[in-house]
């Protein structure tokens, strides 16, 4: 919201402020530090000190030019003044803004000079021009009764400062959306007098019009007044030019003054036609679900039964706190007014404002719980500046006047002591009774430290109600700055470590520290497009009421599709790449469990996904096993060696199983791991890319990708292992080729192997797999070799082959293995 | 004294010294010990001879064969010593070699930004007595506003344009989601910091995104006051930006803190003499906080007359950009390799 300080001026003594820059940027900091925040100020007008009023004496065709004029003005000068002018409306007898020659303002400079062969002396000029109105159709229509020759800052407040105050920190402060409220407090900062409003007006005989109010909660009072004999002209050029300065325009005064008075006291005002008017009874009720009503701005809605209405006996007039409707609007023939000043539930407003899309500046105000006292002292403002320009209009009613539950004055019980020690400070009784006064508070003062502070009613509604907003008012008036810091007395706290993080740390470690992975971190959203290429998991996801764009309404249920997206963006810029994230995925609770449980949140785990690539195979690590793979199978053992590598380091082991079909659909269906966790439960998956996907991506061959269940680790005991005494007995190295069907897979031939002699198998490594001549179509050839080590004793060749000898006999029986 | 058959011997001395200054390297002169003084060295073979001379002649023959013997022997050991000299003056040498090539790497790691400073913050309030949490993503409208003291309706709702989700619940807007679910887990006197991902419904540019981070700071204890809440936002944040850091509150409406200040600190860039980056005020805004509501003290199962608290939020991806001089916020969630490769480092400085 934007403040005047001329208007501001007008309720408390500022006319050392008005040409003094410093003291306004003091005025500045002081209001920042100690109201709310101001996004800046301007200080405007200052070179308009060479612009007078002027009269049009005459007015010529311009021997050369067709649009030009060449005007004789009276500068109040006894010589007429030579200005040629282009404006349509320039005319004898008009009242005009005139540049002297030396102005210098929006960015030119007015000199004598020749137009078109016509010495000019200056220039005619426009209200916006000057930075003091609206319209650029003409010259300015001045007032006729203006001498010629005054300066136009005689006549109207031109040099100003103009601040905007962030409207975020004003939220809580009703009494700040409107001048007077400003005023108090610069009044209190300053420690000047704040003048009171003159709402001195003469009342008429006749009874006021009825007013029902069917709905008390949603208008908790309701003020009316019938005005007649006004006489719809321009405002004072005073209130134009506070008005247009504060990004108001100026149309009437019936118009100009509602928004004046809203801009003074924050009470938002509406004037209604009297002639559509039906009957002498005003309702305020909910609306009819579906009731159509057109707004001022010409456009149908459609209104739910929560939206308040104001009726005369036959219809809605007006949609209460937002704006008026068409059919009552004020007309520059109106002369005969009803106003109404009334005070609506923030809530009620709120929601038909929302709705509708219709913030206006006073609904705006509505929702910030306005001092129901002000709808009387805003109707009689009204009145007071409405006659000072119409002097004949005249309040021909009583003050209707719907107010059945006025608010019980509201005070608060505290201490000098408690604020001092809320704030950490020693300020004394007096002085903190003094902040207080001085921004309108009353205090009674109970025994020197306990006191009855009272709050006024504009600051009663939402915002003071409390000892600890006391605490803010002293506080922010002592000034935050003048508290001296200091240290809390601590406690010694036991230290608490959160096991999830604890655990992402160690992840991070490993992964970006010992194996080379760069972290990345994606957004929470699933994007449709990509799903479309790369496939859709069956988990449910959760949908977004009001998503930014339609192609990410879903959370994400798994890390590895912004990954591939990642990845996507990368691989222009690198031949290979290992990357992971941490992150929560999102699942949504069943329908059953939704309503079972309505608080609980959905599932939204921690995953670590992380994916390998390489540009061709490009740089692949050597394998005695590789020889037989092609590139996707090496991705996947590239990747799964991290894995792996990852596991020991954080103190656990992965079980890798071929998987049964529950992969994600962007895994490849074969070349795929279900992972299990020590503890044997499912923590993930691991696998290459689905052949849809090398496709529909630009991924390629060497790509696999894993994501494992965070949660599932973090339920693990990851605690070390222990340490192993390094035995003093020679260990056996045994190289074993053993053929055996291609079903059984290299994990349980390891298990056998394990089991072969519970404390002798100290490590089983696989060589090579052989398949071909002379294996039999079916099976393979695979050379392991074992260590065996006797922590007690030395081993003897001879106890390690009868070890192998049942080893081998058990595979006989058991999986149909032999050797050659 | 009959003549002794020396002639030969002398001939083979003189073929073994040749031989000798003839060897390159140390391998075929091993070969020439080998063929001359080896058991079955043409050297050695002359002592057979010995059973063919006079019994007079013996000792002299035996003694002219040692002495070639001897002389071959010490000729060879000499150029022994010569060659492996050589060897060695050839070993110290390493022709064309360029240290300057690049080495061979199995590649180069990194963190995210938002992980450098998490580790960082981590750090500092872990070794001030902070717990340091972690709330969900998704919450309720309970813990986002309604606990707050945000009821519905309530404006300061539309400060936080909010994603809502089918369901009801929402993506929290703000980590201060946490404080009432802090309060409810840990028995006070404690302190604690909450970093993680917040979401506001609102178009992105350069600076804002509509998913970011902060980091909420909650302080719970018997008796606390503004006092407090300055000296401990200017050591905590003089050990976030690793410098004395000046700070300043001002009045700040967030209805879950009475009084809300907004705080500044002193221009990083000018240190408070005015530049363009403070607007020459010497202050930049840097974040809201104060002491905590009754309100939600009471919604977090504490007594208000016994428990006071204070709370801040930390914009972090504001102060990861502010460390790393990052353009532009959509970098950290995204971008591609070329922005991830570049954060080295472990976060602990
Ligand atoms: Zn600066």
């Amino acid at each position: 919201m934007k403040f005047s300080l001329q208007w501001l001026h007008r309720y408390v003594d500022l006319s050392d402020l008005l040409n003094d820059t410093e003291k306004v940027a003091e005025l500045a900091e002081r209001f920042t530090l100690s109201v709310a925040e101001l996004e800046g100020y301007d200080q405007l007008g200052a070179e308009l000190d060479t612009v007078i009023v002027a009269r049009i004496e005459s007015c010529e065709q311009h021997p050369n030019a067709d649009r030009l004029r060449v005007c004789q003005v009276n500068d109040g000068s006894p010589e007429p003044r030579t200005i040629v002018c282009g404006a349509p409306n320039a005319r004898p007898g008009l009242v005009t803004a005139l540049a002297l020659p030396g102005s210098k303002f929006n960015g030119f400079k007015i000199k004598v000079s020749k137009v078109r062969g016509v010495e000019s002396c200056g220039m005619l000029c426009a209200p916006d021009e000057l930075g003091l109105g609206e319209g650029h159709e003409g010259i300015w229509e001045l007032p006729s009764d203006l001498t010629p020759g005054v300066k136009l800052s005689e006549v109207m407040p031109v040099r100003d400062t103009v601040f905007e105050v962030d409207n975020k920190s004003i939220t809580h402060r009703p009494d700040l959306w409107g001048h007077y409220g400003i005023a108090r407090e610069v009044a209190g900062l300053l420690q000047r007098e704040l003048r009171p409003l003159d709402t001195e007006v003469t009342l008429g005989e006749s009874p006021a019009a009825s007013v029902n109010v069917t709905d008390h909660v949603a208008c908790p009072r309701y003020c009316a007044l019938k005005i007649e004999e006004v006489r719809v002209t321009a405002s004072p050029l005073w209130m134009q030019v506070l008005l247009y300065r504060c990004e108001t325009r100026a149309i009437n005064n019936l118009v100009d003054t509602t928004n004046f008075v809203m801009l003074e006291l924050g009470q938002p005002l509406h004037a209604f036609d009297a002639r559509e008017i039906h009957g002498e009874e005003i309702t305020v009720r909910r609306a009819v679900e579906g009731e159509r009503v057109t707004t001022l701005d010409r456009q149908e809605r459609i209104l739910k039964s929560d939206d308040l209405l104001i009726c005369d006996a036959r219809r809605p007039v007006a949609l209460a706190g937002v704006m008026g409707l068409e059919n009552s609007e004020v007309r520059d023939d109106s002369t005969t007014l009803i106003l109404e000043a009334a005070n609506f539930t923030p809530e009620v407003v709120r929601r038909t404002a929302v709705r509708l899309g219709l913030r206006t500046e006073a609904s705006s105000r509505f929702e910030k719980s306005l001092d129901p006292a002000y709808p009387k002292l805003g109707a009689l403002r009204f009145v007071k500046l409405i006659q000072e320009m119409c002097p004949e209009a005249r309040v021909a009613s009583q003050l209707a006047d719907s107010w059945p539950h006025p608010p019980a004055a509201v005070s608060v019980d505290t201490s000098v002591s408690y604020i001092n020690h809320r704030l950490g400070t020693e300020l004394s009784g007096e002085v903190v009774r003094g902040y207080l006064t001085s921004v309108s508070f009353t205090v009674e003062d109970l025994d020197g430290d306990k006191m009855k502070v009272g709050v006024p009613s504009f600051r009663a509604t939402k915002d003071v109600s409390i000892q600890e907003d006391l605490v803010e008012e002293v506080g922010r008036l002592f000034g935050y700055d003048n508290i001296t810091p200091s240290q809390p007395v601590v406690e010694i706290a036991k230290p608490y470590r959160h096991p999830m993080r604890t655990l992402q740390r160690k992840v991070r470690t490993v992964l970006s520290g010992g194996l080379s992975f760069f972290e990345l971190r994606n957004y929470s959203f699933d994007s449709e497009p990509l799903l479309e290429r790369i496939g859709r998991s069956e988990a449910l996801a959760l949908e977004l009421k009001n998503p930014l764009s339609n192609e990410q309404r879903f959370l994400k249920t798994s890390l590895i599709p912004n990954m591939i997206a990642a990845i996507e963006r990368s691989i222009a810029h690198c031949d290979e790449l290992k990357v992971y994230e941490i992150g929560r995925v999102f699942e949504a609770l069943s329908e059953g469990e939704r309503i079972a449980t309505p608080d609980r949140l959905p599932s939204q785990p921690f995953m670590l996904g992380g994916a390998i690539w390489r540009r061709a195979g490009q740089g692949a690590p050597q394998s005695s096993l590789a020889g037989q793979w092609g590139q996707s199978d090496r991705a996947y053992f590239e990747l799964k060696g991290f894995t792996e590598t990852l596991a020991t380091q954080l103190n656990t082991t992965l079980d890798f199983k071929l998987t049964d079909g529950g992969q994600p659909v962007w895994m490849h269906p074969a070349r795929c791991a279900q992972i299990f966790a020590a503890d044997g439960s499912a923590i993930g998956y691991v696998g290459g890319l689905h052949p849809d996907v090398i496709e529909n991506t630009s991924l390629g061959d060497y790509c696999a990708l894993f994501e494992l269940n965070l949660e599932v680790m973090n339920a693990l005991n990851l605690s070390y292992g222990g340490y192993a005494e390094i035995s003093r007995y020679p260990a056996i190295s045994y190289d074993l080729s053993i053929i055996v069907p291609e079903a059984v897979s290299y994990d349980q031939l390891k298990t056998y192997i394990n089991q072969a002699h519970k404390s002798w198998v100290r490590g089983v490594d696989c060589v090579s797999i052989y398949r071909g001549e002379p294996i039999p179509e079916g099976q393979k050839s695979v050379t392991v070799k074992i260590e065996f080590q006797n922590k007690s004793a030395t081993l003897e060749m001879e106890q390690v082959n009868k070890v192998v000898d049942r080893l081998i006999k058990r595979l006989g029986q058991e999986v149909g293995g032999w050797i050659r | 004294m009959a003549t002794l058959p020396v002639d030969e011997l002398f001939e083979l001395e003189a073929s073994a010294l040749e031989a000798t200054d003839a060897a390159g390297e140390l391998e075929s002169l091993a070969e020439v010990e080998r063929e001359y003084l080896g058991k079955k060295g043409s050297i050695r073979r002359q002592m057979r001879r010995l059973g063919q001379l006079d019994q007079s002649d013996r000792p002299a023959f035996g003694k002219a064969v040692n002495d070639v013997a001897t002389r071959v022997e010490a000729r060879l050991t000499e150029r022994r010593a010569s060659l492996k000299a050589a060897e060695r003056e050839a070993a110290l040498e390493a022709p064309n070699f360029d240290p300057t090539l690049p080495g061979i790497t199995v590649g180069q790691g990194a963190l995210h930004p938002l992980t450098l400073i998490d580790w960082r913050l981590d750090e500092i309030f872990r070794s001030m007595g902070f717990y340091v949490l972690d709330y969900p993503e998704v919450d309720s409208e309970y813990f986002n506003f309604e606990g707050l003291n945000i009821p519905a309706d309530h404006p300061a709702r539309d400060m936080q344009d909010t994603f809502w989700l089918t369901n009801g619940q929402l993506l929290r807007t703000h980590t201060s989601a946490g404080q009432v679910r802090t309060m409810r887990e840990f028995a006070p006197p404690f302190k604690a910091i909450f970093p993680g991902r917040v979401f506001r419904y609102e178009s992105t540019d350069a600076s804002h995104d509509h998913t970011f981070h902060q980091v909420e700071g909650i302080y719970i204890d018997r008796e606390v006051s503004v006092a407090h809440l300055i000296s401990s936002m200017k050591t905590l944040l003089s050990e976030v930006f690793g410098r004395e850091v000046k700070v300043r509150l001002r009045p700040g409406y967030f209805p879950f803190v009475e009084p809300g200040f907004e705080l500044d600190i002193s221009c990083l860039v000018c240190g408070g003499d005015g530049c363009s980056v403070c607007k020459q005020s010497g202050w930049v805004e840097l974040l809201p906080c104060g002491l905590i509501h009754p309100n939600v003290l009471r919604a977090g199962g504490l007594d208000p007359d016994e428990w006071q608290g204070w709370a801040f939020g930390l914009g972090m991806s504001r102060l990861v950009m502010m460390r790393y001089q990052i353009e532009d916020i959509r970098h950290l969630l995204g971008g591609d390799v070329r922005f991830w490769s570049q954060f080295t480092g472990t976060g602990l400085e």
